[in-house]
């Protein structure tokens, strides 16, 4: 890869990498550190992609989401267990912050789950580029964005009941 | 992109807006930017030895 070429990979996907990484972390620093360590593993292996298998978006979300998954093992917080019962309660949403309550309930769902949903959802990534980047099949792609859509839906429950502040209908925190 | 049937869940995560990379980050994968100019006044170029003294003794003699 020459120069030019990495220079234009980066300027291409760094935006994705890094919202995704900030997404599954929950943190804006630890998004920074990953998606530099991402590009470097990009500058130094550069013949580890293969256009044939995939999307260098997909590849590059690909590494970073094993380094993320490298740094939460690290740090607990990641579980490969992508549990069927996995029991989430309603998230208390009698706050105003709404985007605080939904980042909330990102992090409260299990990796596997969170990432697909990330990507499909923030991302919109198609379900075949998913699987690619997380290295899993199309049927548990499916099944994961399933459940995590379902918990999100659980958690969430009081607000998707509310009206969003300022428009019509039931205030914001009217409960 | 994967379809979500539920409207209302798309339209309320979406509330989640997150900023794209911050400029820091350029500079740690690319490197400072520097101008071209920058070379006249922080540059340095390597010569050769013998490529000194041959041109030494052409500029004294």
């Amino acid at each position: 890869m020459t120069d030019p070429e990495f220079r234009e990979a980066y300027h291409r996907h760094k935006d994705v990498l890094y919202r995704f990484a900030w997404r599954m972390t929950g943190s804006p620093d630890s998004a920074e550190d990953l998606v530099q360590d991402c590009f470097l593993l990009l500058l130094r292996n550069p013949p580890g992609y293969d256009a044939a298998r995939g999307t260098l978006r997909s590849f590059l979300i690909g590494i970073t989401r094993n380094l993320a998954r490298k740094r939460m093992r690290g740090e607990s917080r990641f579980d490969d267990l992508d549990e069927d019962s996995f029991a989430i309660p309603a998230i208390d949403t009698d706050s105003h912050d709404r985007a605080r309550i939904i980042a909330r309930a990102v992090a409260e769902l299990p990796p596997l789950q969170r990432e697909v949903l990330i990507l499909a959802e923030y991302e919109e990534l198609s379900l075949e580029e998913i699987s690619r980047a997380v290295d899993a099949e199309l049927a548990a792609v499916k099944s994961r964005l399933h459940r995590a859509r379902e918990n999100m839906r659980r958690m969430l429950m009081p607000a998707l009941f509310q009206e969003k502040p300022g428009t019509k209908g039931i205030p914001s925190g009217t409960k | 992109m994967a379809p979500n049937n539920d409207p209302k869940l798309r339209e309320l995560l979406k509330e989640w807006q997150i900023s794209n990379a911050p400029p820091s980050l350029d500079e740690r994968v690319l490197g400072p930017h520097k101008r071209w100019w920058s070379f006249l006044l922080t540059g340095s170029i390597r010569i050769p030895v013998p490529a000194v003294i041959a041109i030494s003794w052409r500029f004294w003699s």
